[in-house]
C-alpha cells in the first residue's frame, strides 16, 4: 500500500540546491538542502517498481504517482496502469501531523471498493516489495523530525558525501528501525545510500548510483534506486521515468472519496 | 618388513623424537594459540549431515531463497491471565523486550499479528494489543476471535488458553552464535524481567541444534577425560608399572592428537556422528597398547633377550602381526562406511580408520621405543590374576575342544535365527527424544508440541512454472482442498498458505454482511487482493510472480518413521493434483528423516563390504580362503546377534546405531587374529594343534579380556551422554563387543583346533636359505612362496651338532628334508659304527618310515642343522589346502624314491 508513497519519496530525492561552499556543513544544513529537493507540488509520471525475490523471480508494477506537500505533510496517490489485471488499482496516503496516524486508502477495481486501512504497521511491506511505509516516510520527509547528526564526510562511488545519522522518532507503530545512516551527495543533496538499522544490524539498504542522478529544473532526484533486504536477499528497484514538478494538481487526486476515479 | 622392525628397534631415540615432533605439529594444528581454543568445528545441524547435492537440501534451499529464511524460535509464556487488558499489555511488553534481543529481526505475537476487522468502509489491521490499548473492552472477545481464526488458532495462544506464544524470527542465528550468546538464558532473563517468575518454554530448530551442540561438547568434555582415566586405571591395574602406564597413556594421547589434527586439516566438523570418533580412537588405541605391553612384559620373562634392541625386535615380531592385521581390519571395516551417501558417515569412516592406523603405528613404534628408553623392567611379581587367567584358559581350551561341534553348531544356528529378528529392524530416529526425558529442551518441545498443535514445521512447495497461475480461482480452490485434506491428517496440527490470507482479506474487503471467508471468483480480484491487501506474511507464502507458493504445516509427530509415513501420504495426494500444480514436501524434519533412511539403505552394503574386505585381508594373511572364513565367523555371529537384538527390542537404526556393526566387525576380529596368530606360533612350535589351543588361550586370554574390558568401558562412557542416541550407541557397542569376546574364547578355539595356519608374516620371515626351490630337490618346481608354504605346513626343526635325529628301529612315519647343516646316516653292526652316508642341504631321509617300515639307520647331526619334518597328515592337509603344492611335492618325493631305487638296483648289479 505504501509503495506509492515511497515512490513519492524517491522522487522527492530529486531536488538539489547544493550546500553553500562557504559555510561549514551541519546536520541541519544538509537536511535543509535535502528538503529543498522536494517541491511543494509535483507530479510523477510513469514510475516502475520491480520486486525481485531470492530466486530471481520479479513482479513489476507501472503507474502514475501523484504527490504533493501540503503544510509540509506528504500526500501521495498512485494509480496502477500495468499489468492489465491491476489496471485502475489505486492507493492514497495522507500524512498526518503529530501523533495522529496517517491515513491510507486502497481502491480495488475488481471489487469496486475503497477501504480505509487503519493501523498498518510501519514495517509492513509496500505491495510485497522491500520498501516499507516507514522507509518511505523517512525518505520522503528527508528525515524530518529526527535527531540528526553529521558524522563527517567521505567519498562514496567517487563522490563527496556527508554521512548523516538519524534516529527516527520513537515508533508508536511497531517499527523496528532505530537508526538511519545516509550518505548524502555533497553536490546534489540526494542520498546515494541509506542504511536502515534496527539498532543491532542493517536490515535494508537503499542505493543510488551517481550515474542515476537526474535533474529537473532546480530539483535533483534519483532516476533509479534499489532497496535491498539484506536478510531475505530480495530487492526492489524503483525507477522514475519522468517527473514534472511545481504543477498544480487537482485536489481530487488526494481526496479519499474520489482519488480512484480515472483521469 | 624385518628391516623396518630392525630400524625401529635400533633407533629408539629417533623414533620417539620423530613421533613427538609430529605430535607437536598436530597440537599446533589443533590449538589456536591466539584465542586459546580448539580449531575443531562443531556442527550439530542435521541438514549438514546430508550430501550437499541431495534433492532434499536443494528444495530446502530453493524454498529459503524464494520465501526467506524461516528460522524461528517459539517462546511460550504462561502468565496468570491472558485475555485481560493487563495480559495484553504484558504481551506487548514481552514482544518489545524480545525485539531488543540480539539476532531477533521480528516477533510474531498478539502485539504484532493484525487482527483484521472490517467496519463499513474501514479495515482495521491493528494488532490485538493495539486494539486492547485503544479499547480495553475489546479484549473480552479476543479468545473467541482467536479460536475461530484460521491463522491464529492454537498459534498465538495455546489450545487451553493459558500460554502466550511468541515466534521470534532469527534468520541469522546459528547454533554457535546461540551458544555464544547463551540465547536461551537471555530469553528466560528477558521474560523474567518483564513477566516475573512465570513458566517459560522455548523450542525451535536452532534451539534443538544448540542443545545438541551443547550436548556434543559436554559429551566430548566428559567422554575423552573419562576414557583417559579408564586408560590409566586399566593399564596400571593390568601391568602395575607406572612408567609403562604413562608411556602407554602418552601413546594414546598422541593418537588422539594426530586424529584431531587430521580432522582440522580435512575440515571435518564434529557432528552427531563424528563426535564418537575421539572416544572411539582413544579406546582403540588403549586396546592396541595393551597388546603391546603384554608382549613387552612377556619379553621380560625371556632372559636370553638381553639387550634393549633385541628385546624390542622380539616384541615387535611378537605383536607386529596381530596389531598390523588389527589396523588393517579395523580400517577396512570403517572404510566400508564410505559407501554411505552421508558425508558425516564418510567423515567418521575416514577419521576412525586413520585414528586406528595412527594407534597401531604409535603402538608399534613410539611405545616400544619409549619403553626401551625408560627401561621398563619386569614387574616384581606376576601381573594380577595372571594365574587365574591361565587356569581359565586351560579350562576353556578343554571345554572348547570337548564341545567343539556343539559350539560351532550353536554359532551357526545363531546367524539365521538372529537374521529373522533383524528383518524387523526399521530405520528411524525420534529427534526430541534424543534428549533425556528430564531435559529442559525435551520438556519445552513436548509442552509446546502438545499445547500448540505441533512444534515441527514442514512445508509444501507448490510450483506451476506459469506466471500468475496461482491467482487462477480453480488453482486456488485446488490448494484450498489440499489444505483441508492436510488438516484432516492426524499428524497435522495446523496448515497455512496464502489461500487462508486471501480468504480473510476478501472477507475484510467484502460486504460486512458476508460472514464466511471465501475465494474470490476472478483472477484479477485475487491478484489485487494479494498485492494491495496482503500483509508481510504473504511474502513468505507466495512469490512475486504468483507461480510458486508455500503451504506450511505444523506437525505433532517427531519420529522419522511417522514423518516419513505422513510425507508418503502427502506425496500421493500431491501427485493427484491437476496441472499446472506440482507439489513437493520440504523442511528440516523431512531432511532428517531422509537422512535416517539413507543411513539404513547404506547399512547392509557397508557391512557386506566390511566383511568381504576383512575376509580378503584374513585370507591373504592366512594364505587361505578357508582360514579367512574361519577367522571371520566369530565376528559375524555377534554382529548377527546385534541386529537380532535391535529387531527384538524394536530399536531403530539411527545415525549412531548404524555405526555399531561396522565398528564391532573391525574391532572384534582383532581378538580372533590375536588368538590365531598365537595359536599358529604355538602349533608350529609344538607340531600339534590340540595343545596349542590351550597354550594360545592361556597366553591371550588376559590381554584379550583386558582389551575387551577397555573397549567396553570406553563405549560405556557414552552412557553418561545427555544424548540418548549416544547412550544407545555406547550400550549396544559394549554389548556386542562382549558377545564378540565370548565368541573369541569359545568359537575361535573350537574352530582353530583342527586348523593349520600359514600366515604371510610367517612366509615373509621364514628363512630356507638361498633359492630353496632350486637347491632342495623336494621343492623343485615350486616358487619361493610355495616352498615356504610347504615348509610352514611342515615342521621346521633345529638340532644341535651331535643330536640324534633318527634312531634305527623306531617306528615313525616322518620324512625329513635337510635345509642346512651336515648329517650322517650310520648303523651299529657288531659293535662297529658304520657310516652309510653323509647328507647335506636337500637330502631326503626317513622315507622308509613314511612307507610303514621301521627306521633302518640312525641319523645324527654333524653340525647344527635345520630340517623340515612332515608326515602323512601334513601332506594330506597340504593336499586339501594347497593341492598344487602337494602335487609337486609328491611328484618330487616319488622322483627321489625312484632315484634311490635306481641307485640301489645299480649297487646290486
Amino acid at each position: 500500500m505504501r509503495t506509492a508513497v515511497k515512490l513519492g519519496a524517491r522522487v522527492a530525492l530529486l531536488l538539489v540546491p547544493a550546500l553553500s561552499a562557504a559555510e561549514a556543513p551541519t546536520a541541519q544544513s544538509v537536511l535543509q538542502c535535502m528538503r529543498a529537493n522536494v517541491p511543494q507540488t509535483l507530479q510523477v509520471k510513469q514510475v516502475e517498481l520491480s520486486a525481485v525475490d531470492g530466486n530471481g523471480g520479479s513482479r513489476q508494477l507501472r503507474g502514475r504517482l501523484y504527490a504533493r506537500r501540503e503544510n509540509e505533510l506528504l500526500q501521495a496517490m498512485m494509480r496502477i496502469e500495468s499489468p492489465a489485471d491491476m489496471n485502475g488499482a489505486a492507493y492514497l496516503l495522507r500524512q498526518k501531523d503529530g501523533a495522529v496516524r496517517d491515513e491510507m486508502y486502497v481502491y480495488l477495481p475488481s471489487l469496486a471498493k475503497v477501504r480505509r486501512i487503519n493501523g498498518a504497521a510501519m514495517d509492513g511491506s509496500l505491495w510485497g516489495t522491500d520498501i516499507t511505509y516507514g522507509d518511505l516516510r523517512q525518505i520522503t520527509g528527508a528525515f524530518a523530525g529526527s535527531d540528526a547528526r553529521l558524522e563527517g564526510s567521505e567519498t562514496l562511488n567517487q563522490r563527496s558525501v556527508y554521512v548523516l545519522s538519524v534516529n527516527p522518532p520513537a515508533a508508536n507503530d511497531g517499527s523496528q528501525i532505530q537508526q538511519l545512516r545516509a550518505w548524502v551527495d555533497a553536490k546534489t543533496c540526494v542520498a546515494l545510500r541509506v542504511d536502515f538499522s534496527d539498532g543491532k544490524m542493517v536490515r535494508r539498504r537503499l542505493e543510488v548510483a551517481p550515474a542515476e542522478l537526474r535533474q529537473d529544473g532546480r530539483f535533483w532526484y534519483a532516476g533509479n534506486a534499489v532497496m535491498r533486504d539484506l536478510q531475505a536477499g530480495s530487492q526492489t528497484q524503483l525507477k522514475v521515468l519522468g517527473v514534472s514538478a511545481d504543477q498544480d494538481l487537482l485536489g481530487r487526486y488526494f481526496n479519499p472519496a474520489s482519488f480512484f476515479v480515472g483521469g | 618388513m624385518q628391516a623396518l622392525v630392525n630400524w625401529i628397534a635400533g633407533r629408539p631415540w629417533t623414533v620417539v623424537l620423530l613421533n613427538l615432533l609430529l605430535g607437536l605439529a598436530a597440537a599446533w594444528v589443533v590449538v589456536d594459540p591466539q584465542h586459546a581454543s580448539l580449531r575443531v568445528r562443531i556442527d550439530p545441524s542435521i541438514e549438514s549431515l546430508l550430501p550437499p547435492d541431495s534433492p532434499e537440501r536443494a528444495i530446502d534451499q530453493r524454498v529459503r531463497r524464494a520465501f526467506g529464511e524461516s528460522e524461528t524460535i517459539i517462546v511460550a509464556v504462561q502468565p496468570q491471565a491472558i485475555f485481560t487488558p493487563e495480559g495484553m499489555a504484558l504481551a506487548q511488553r514481552l514482544t518489545q523486550r524480545y525485539q531488543q534481543l540480539p539476532e531477533v529481526t521480528g516477533v510474531l505475537s498478539l502485539a504484532t499479528a493484525p487482527n483484521m476487522v472490517s467496519h463499513e468502509d474501514e479495515l482495521d489491521v491493528r494488532s490485538f494489543t493495539q486494539q486492547a490499548q485503544d479499547d480495553p473492552a475489546l479484549v473480552a472477545g479476543f479468545a473467541e476471535a482467536i479460536a475461530a481464526h484460521p491463522l491464529y488458532r492454537n498459534t498465538l495462544v495455546s489450545s487451553d488458553g493459558r500460554k502466550l506464544a511468541f515466534a521470534l524470527l532469527v534468520p541469522a542465528l546459528s547454533e554457535q552464535r546461540f551458544l555464544e550468546l547463551g540465547f536461551d538464558r537471555l530469553l528466560r532473563e528477558a521474560t523474567r524481567e518483564v513477566a516475573g517468575d512465570v513458566p517459560v518454554y522455548i523450542t525451535g530448530t536452532v534451539v534443538g541444534r544448540a542443545a545438541t551442540a551443547r550436548a556434543l561438547l559436554d559429551a566430548l568434555k566428559f567422554t575423552v577425560p573419562a576414557v583417559f582415566v579408564i586408560v590409566l586405571a586399566l593399564l596400571l591395574l593390568a601391568f602395575r608399572n607406572l612408567r609403562a602406564t604413562l608411556a602407554a597413556a602418552l601413546t594414546v594421547a598422541l593418537t588422539l592428537l594426530w586424529t584431531a589434527a587430521t580432522a582440522v586439516l580435512l575440515k571435518v566438523p564434529v557432528n552427531l556422528v563424528t563426535a564418537i570418533v575421539p572416544a572411539l580412537v582413544l579406546t582403540l588405541a588403549l586396546s592396541f597398547t595393551i597388546y603391546l605391553l603384554a608382549a613387552h612384559f612377556d619379553a621380560q620373562s625371556h632372559p636370553r633377550l638381553g639387550d634393549r634392541g633385541t628385546r624390542t625386535r622380539w616384541v615387535l615380531n611378537r605383536a607386529g602381526l596381530g596389531l598390523t592385521l588389527s589396523a588393517g581390519t579395523t580400517a577396512a571395516s570403517f572404510l566400508a562406511l564410505t559407501l554411505n551417501d552421508l558425508p558425516a558417515i564418510r567423515h567418521f569412516a575416514v577419521l576412525a580408520s586413520l585414528g586406528s592406523a595412527y594407534g597401531v603405528w604409535l603402538s608399534l613404534s613410539f611405545l616400544p621405543s619409549l619403553l626401551a628408553l625408560l627401561n621398563c623392567g619386569r614387574p616384581s611379581r606376576p601381573p594380577p590374576a595372571s594365574l587365574w587367567f591361565e587356569r581359565l584358559g586351560d579350562a576353556l581350551a578343554r571345554f572348547d575342544q570337548k564341545w567343539r561341534t556343539a559350539i560351532i553348531a550353536v554359532a551357526l544356528i545363531a546367524i539365521p535365527v538372529n537374521s529373522i529378528f533383524a528383518s524387523r529392524v526399521q530405520a528411524g530416529a525420534e529427534f526430541s527424544r534424543s534428549f533425556a526425558k528430564s531435559s529442559e529442551v525435551r520438556r519445552d518441545f513436548e509442552t509446546i508440541n502438545r499445547d500448540f498443535d505441533g512444534a515441527n514445521l514442514l512445508s509444501i512447495l507448490i510450483e506451476t512454472h506459469v506466471n500468475d497461475a496461482l491467482t487462477d480461482p480453480a488453482s486456488v480452490r485446488r490448494i484450498d482442498e489440499l489444505q483441508n485434506w492436510l488438516r484432516a491428517q492426524p499428524e497435522v496440527g495446523a496448515v497455512v498458505s496464502y489461500v487462508d490470507h486471501l480468504k480473510l482479506i476478501n472477507r475484510a474487503f467484502g460486504d460486512a454482511s458476508e460472514d464466511a471467508a471465501r475465494i474470490p471468483d476472478t483472477a484479477a480480484a485475487i491478484k489485487q487482493l494479494l498485492v494491495f491487501g496482503g500483509s508481510d506474511a504473504i511474502r513468505h507464502l507466495i512469490d512475486p510472480r504468483f507461480r510458486s507458493a508455500l503451504i506450511t504445516l505444523r506437525v505433532k509427530v517427531d519420529s522419522s518413521a511417522e514423518i516419513e509415513a505422513l510425507v508418503a501420504r502427502i506425496d500421493q495426494r500431491l501427485a493427484a493434483m491437476p496441472q499446472p500444480l506440482d507439489g513437493v514436501v520440504s523442511g528440516s524434519p523431512l531432511v532428517a528423516s531422509r537422512m535416517v533412511r539413507q543411513i539404513a539403505s547404506g547399512q547392509f552394503e557397508s557391512i557386506a563390504l566390511a566383511t568381504v574386505l576383512i575376509w580378503m585381508l584374513l585370507a591373504l594373511m592366512f594364505t587361505s580362503a578357508r582360514a579367512g572364513l574361519v577367522a571371520l565367523l566369530p565376528t559375524v555371529v555377534p554382529v548377527a546377534i546385534y541386529f537380532g537384538t535391535l529387531g527384538l527390542l524394536d530399536i531403530p537404526l539411527s545415525p549412531t546405531t548404524a555405526l555399531v556393526a561396522c565398528i564391532v566387525i573391525g574391532i572384534a576380529v582383532d581378538d580372533t587374529i590375536q588368538f590365531m596368530a598365537r595359536f599358529n606360533l604355538d602349533a608350529r612350535a609344538r607340531g600339534d594343534e590340540a595343545p596349542a589351543v590351550g597354550s594360545a588361550l592361556r597366553a591371550i586370554l588376559r590381554p584379550v579380556t583386558l582389551s575387551t574390558v577397555a573397549l567396553c568401558s570406553g563405549f560405556l562412557v557414552f552412557a553418561g551422554s545427555s544424548l540418548n542416541s549416544q547412550v544407545q550407541f555406547g550400550l549396544l557397542s559394549a554389548f556386542t563387543l562382549f558377545l564378540a569376546w565370548v565368541m573369541n574364547i569359545t568359537l575361535t578355539p573350537a574352530l582353530s583346533s583342527k586348523l593349520r595356519i600359514v600366515t604371510w608374516w610367517d612366509i615373509l620371515r621364514l628363512d630356507l636359505g638361498e633359492a630353496p626351490q632350486l637347491t632342495i630337490p623336494l621343492l623343485a618346481g615350486l616358487s619361493l612362496r610355495q616352498a615356504r608354504v610347504f615348509a610352514l605346513m611342515s615342521k621346521l626343526e633345529k638340532y644341535p651338532a651331535g643330536a640324534l635325529v633318527i634312531r634305527e628301529g623306531d617306528v615313525a612315519r616322518d620324512i625329513y628334508v635337510v635345509v642346512d647343516g651336515q648329517l650322517e646316516a650310520w648303523v651299529q653292526r657288531q659293535g662297529e659304527h658304520r657310516r652309510l652316508s653323509t647328507m647335506g642341504r636337500g637330502a631326503v631321509m626317513g622315507e622308509a618310515g613314511y612307507f610303514g617300515q621301521r627306521r633302518t639307520a640312525n641319523v645324527q647331526a654333524l653340525s647344527a642343522v635345520r630340517v623340515l619334518r612332515f608326515d602323512h597328515e601334513d601332506l594330506e592337509r597340504l593336499r586339501e589346502r594347497y593341492p598344487r603344492i602337494a602335487a609337486l611335492v609328491l611328484r618330487n618325493l616319488n622322483r627321489a624314491q625312484a632315484e634311490r631305487l635306481a641307485r640301489a638296483t645299480a649297487m646290486l648289479e
